[in-house]
């Protein structure tokens, strides 16, 4: 480069600019590639999505021995106050608990609830605060990636955590919902029978709709992520936000607020089991989940621009 | 300095749009400015509403209950989130009230009905021979949640005693629809300041009902389209094969006939009078201490004790008892067992039962 | 390597004389909530130099390269590394400059290779089928091949630091700046990172390296920058500077109580030794020194301009401005915690 002239010169715009070779940027495939492959080498990751798995098995085993011990005579119809689930007694537990299409999306509802938002905040708050934490940060941003561009793939890197998750909690309750009933009680709450073909498109429905929503979580966790270096604390924030928004929910003096919670759209799941599908409910939530999305991820962009390195 | 601008303009306007997103999902769509259509009066818009076959259509309405109702085992019923109503323009009919994890379904077509309980998965069916329509729109519950049927009957029922007429336009459900307006006579000793029913203007369908109590601003219920699509529906919908393991109970329709008819025989004539007409109607019954016609009689006894223990005690030349009063009405449940109930204050109710 | 070639072996770093610059500051300033870490920086480090940034704990040396590198905005001043202006081209410079900053920054539960892998997936310059190679390279390079597939949490210190190094050399070069590269090595693994250095500087790439060890300086670089307090406080090719950094006469007398007195009732500051009489020639010239004593009639055997060590001139250097420049009261720790965190 040298050849190219004095580079003394007090004016910096005198340097010749052909001196470097043109911009070049490493391709976007191969930084989610390394960033997906550390993800699931973390043993935290696995430990979080084993036990997601192992949940709705554990449910559905528990719901058919506590059946089992009320009577043979009511396989399907236990009627009145039913053995219920773990946590609460909601009817479609009771009606057909066990089915491979009521017990993964029971499960699917009762984890986004908490757990399957903690996952995905931990994720989040692994990808930026905790590589901050190790100092790693700053290999990313000196080989260069454009921080922008690097919050792309941590977003990317924590949509197939949440993506994960939720296909994981589902397959594993269509699983143990086919062993323990086989095809039997693939029933609507409108009472009509459905094939096993509508079943598995509900439930896909079921998994994308719920990886929406756990992005919507992901994006806010990735700005609180972005904001500091302790990825507990991006973990503790979700959990009292959900906490609090919980609580909001109580309240029905308050029932102008509900609309801007986040957690009020996990309620419209349940219209996957009604025949025909309602689809409002579950619009309505994705749009909901879009505009958090929108928030968090602008939120975390401008910290991660601003933030010193 | 430049990226901190950047920064701040993303954040701005990425803040901006997901905010005015949620307030978008927050706020009721209701801002609309009252279609203008060519006038009508009420005793066409009457006419034309009973008039009118139900196109086919699907809908979603719901309802706001401010009545004020006790609560009373065997209200539960009320308790739902939204009903979903589907109409195949003739004799198929499908309505789905919707709880927070349960469904009542009713579904009806040319020779059966249906009605399925998803908490309880129990599953009620109802055949007659040829294709009655009224022995169908007999089942009550299904037609109590459509807003259609209902409100069409109520217009029927109080036209004599009220003052009907036209006020005005409104949208409902994103369809123009008039307004139509129904008050007591100023001679009724009722509790009901007006009743409203939107009917659709293209298809006279009634697409919210409204009712108001006196001193109220608010309605103290509303019954409404949220949704209201026309358009041919799935045949599907309105067949209905109960799930393996639903408990089935079938009746005949002569069966229901029949049975309604010794109800009105003793029921209607020994035990129950009405005093007064209209807006202002006392109905006395005999308390249900042996009437197991529709739930057991435990569950009748059980209402009249709830009542009895949440009413405020009443007395007069009939004796004694207690008096619940709602939003808009109320009813008293006297020590000998009867029950007096009416939209009207507690001294109609009283002198009702003086009366008898 | 690159093209990147140095015109002279050790360019000069005189103004105006034609020299390129691989690093070069102007006015460089950095305010962390009202404490001054940089200020008025004017760095500049010549093509295919080693430039040691010497300087106390403290000085401004990690923040000059955090600005440098892009990782922290200045609060103002100029920069332009490898002839372009940063940050504005830094995603343009940075895939030529390896960066080892504030000690490395690895997962425990990986592998050293796979943190490698990692960050080699993020080299522009490196083509998906080169990331195992230069890897591979890079690990030979610090003599951690053999420890490649260990997790990272149970490396050594040094290990992790070679490790750092690693990353800083996964893919060619044109500069190299290194903070602190020998923190936490033992001898050998010091050794191993001159030789490193000096294979560079074979190479012909640019190599800053900072350090409070002055042998450190001493013994890699041919260009010295020493900072305190922020403030760069002398800077050059390292002979000049060690030249300048001495301007002592050392006078053998055989009265050097005599000699001291004589000096001083002409203002001339002096002090004695056990080896002689130590005269500070900055102000003074040689002739002037010997005249005085000859004329005062004090016998002077021997007289010779003496060449301190660099830990002289550092000491005296920092020492002397920090009276200077005493009225800042600088918190020194303060600075320095300001400055690491990010």
């Amino acid at each position: 480069m040298t050849t190219q002239g004095p580079m003394a010169l007090p004016e910096a715009d005198a340097v010749p600019s052909g001196v470097l070779p043109d911009r070049r940027r490493a391709p976007i495939t191969r930084l989610l590639r390394a960033e997906v492959r550390w993800i699931f080498r973390r043993p935290r990751t696995l430990a979080v999505l084993g036990l997601l798995a192992a949940l709705p098995v554990i449910t559905g085993v528990a719901v058919d021995l506590t059946m089992d011990g009320q009577g043979a005579s009511a396989p399907a119809g236990p009627g009145g106050g039913g053995p219920g689930g773990p946590g609460g007694e909601p009817p479609i537990f009771v009606t057909m608990a066990t089915s491979a299409f009521v017990l993964p999306l029971g499960s699917l509802m009762t984890l986004l609830m908490l757990l399957l938002p903690l996952t995905v905040a931990m994720a989040s708050g692994d990808a930026l605060a905790g590589e901050q934490s190790h100092g790693a940060m700053r290999g990313w941003l000196l080989a260069p990636v454009a921080r922008g561009r690097l919050l792309v793939v941590k977003a990317v890197g924590v949509l197939v955590v949440a993506l994960a998750a939720s296909a994981l909690v589902v397959t594993s309750g269509l699983v143990t919902g086919l062993v323990l009933a086989g095809t039997d009680g693939l029933v609507s709450m409108s009472g009509t029978e459905l094939s096993v073909a509508d079943v598995l498109w509900r439930l896909a429905i079921a998994v994308a709709w719920a990886t929406v929503y756990l992005m919507a979580v992901g994006a806010v966790a990735l700005a609180i992520s972005a904001s500091t270096e302790h990825p507990m604390v991006v973990v503790v924030s979700v959990l009292g936000g959900l906490i609090v928004s919980g609580v909001l929910m109580q309240i029905s003096a308050l029932d102008w607020l509900h609309p801007y919670l986040l957690p009020t759209s996990v309620t419209s799941l349940v219209d996957l089991i009604r025949d025909p599908v309602s689809f409002d409910g579950l619009g309505e939530g994705a749009f909901r989940a879009l505009c958090y999305l929108a928030i968090g991820m602008s939120l975390a962009y401008a910290r991660i621009t601003t933030r010193d390195g | 300095m430049r990226p901190r601008t950047k920064a701040l303009v993303a954040a701005g306007s990425g803040i901006a749009a997901g905010l005015a997103g949620l307030a978008l999902t927050a706020l009721p769509a209701g801002a609309d400015d009252d279609p203008v259509l060519p006038p009508i009066d009420a005793e066409q818009l009457v006419t034309s509403t009973l008039a009118a076959q139900p196109p086919a259509f699907s809908g979603v309405a719901e309802m706001q209950n401010e009545l004020g109702l006790p609560a009373v085992p065997g209200m539960e019923a009320l308790d739902f989130e939204s009903v979903r109503v589907f109409h195949d323009g003739e004799e198929g009919a499908r309505v789905q009230v919707e709880r927070e994890a349960s469904e009542l379904t009713f579904v009806k077509n040319t020779d059966e009905a249906w009605a399925y309980d998803s908490q309880e998965n129990t599953a009620k069916r109802l055949t007659w021979d040829d294709a009655d329509a009224a022995a169908a729109r007999g089942h009550a519950e299904g037609e109590m949640a459509d807003p259609a049927q209902a409100a069409a009957e109520i217009i029927e029922r109080l036209r004599p005693t009220s003052d009907i007429f036209v006020d005005g336009t409104a949208r409902v459900a994103d369809r123009a629809a008039y307004e139509l307006v129904l008050t007591p006579k100023p001679s009724e000793k009722t509790l009901l300041r007006e009743i409203t029913v939107a009917i659709d203007e293209e298809t006279r369908v009634p697409l919210r009902f409204d009712m108001f109590a006196n001193g109220r601003s608010e309605p103290v219920l509303s019954l409404g389209f949220v949704e209201f699509e026309l358009g041919a529906q799935d045949a599907e919908l309105f067949e209905f094969t109960p799930p393996e393991g639903a408990e089935v109970e079938t009746t005949e329709a002569d069966d229901v006939a029949r049975a309604a008819g010794e109800h009105d025989a003793e029921g209607a004539e020994q035990r129950a009078t009405t005093v007064g007409d209209g807006w202002d109607t006392v109905v006395i019954v005999e308390a249900p201490a042996a009437a197991p016609a529709e739930g057991s009689a435990e569950s009748g006894q059980d209402l009249a004790a709830v009542l009895q223990q949440i009413g405020e005690p009443v007395t007069g030349e009939f004796g004694s008892g207690s008096h619940v009063q709602i939003a808009v009405g109320g009813a008293v449940i006297t020590q000998d067992g009867r029950i007096a109930a009416g939209a009207v204050p507690l001294q109609v109710l009283v002198d009702a039962l003086d009366q008898e | 390597m690159t093209t990147a070639r140095a015109e002279e072996a050790v360019p000069g770093p005189g103004k105006g004389s034609g020299t390129a610059f691989a690093a070069r500051t102007r006015g460089l300033r950095k305010v962390y909530r009202g404490t001054v870490a940089v200020d008025g920086v004017d760095l500049e480090v010549p093509e295919g130099a080693v430039v040691g940034m010497l300087g106390p704990n403290g000085s401004g040396k990690t923040t000059t390269i955090r600005m440098l590198l892009g990782l922290v905005q200045p609060t103002e001043g100029e920069i332009e590394l490898l002839g372009v202006p940063v940050p504005g081209e830094l995603d343009r410079v940075l895939p030529h400059v390896g960066a080892l900053v504030e000690g490395p920054g690895f997962h425990p539960f990986l592998s050293g290779r796979e943190n490698l892998l990692r960050f080699a997936a993020a080299e522009p310059f490196l083509a998906g089928g080169q990331l195992d190679g230069a890897v591979s390279a890079a690990l030979e390079r610090v003599g951690l091949a053999d420890a490649a597939r260990r997790k990272y949490r149970a490396y050594s210190l040094g290990m992790k630091q070679r490790l750092g190094l690693a990353s800083a050399l996964l893919a060619p070069r044109r500069l190299v700046v290194l903070d602190e590269p020998t923190n936490g090595l033992d001898p050998a693994g010091t050794q191993e990172v001159r030789r490193i250095i000096a294979e560079l500087h074979d190479n012909g790439v640019t190599v800053l390296v900072s350090s409070h060890l002055l042998a450190e300086v001493e013994a890699t670089c041919t260009h010295v920058v020493v900072l305190n307090e922020g403030v760069v406080v002398a800077q050059g090719a390292l002979d000049d500077l060690l030249e300048s950094g001495s301007p002592t006469l050392l006078v053998s007398t055989p009265d050097g109580a005599w000699a001291v007195d004589t000096l001083r009732d002409h203002r001339i500051p002096a002090r004695l030794a056990p080896d002689g009489v130590r005269v500070d020639i900055t102000t003074t010239a040689p002739a002037t020194v010997i005249e005085t004593l000859v004329r005062a009639g004090v016998g002077v055997d021997e007289a010779r301009r003496e060449r301190t060590g660099l830990e002289e001139a550092f000491a005296r250097l920092t020492h002397d401005v920090g009276e200077v420049v005493g009225e800042l009261d600088a918190d020194e720790p303060a600075v320095a915690q300001e400055g690491r965190a990010r």
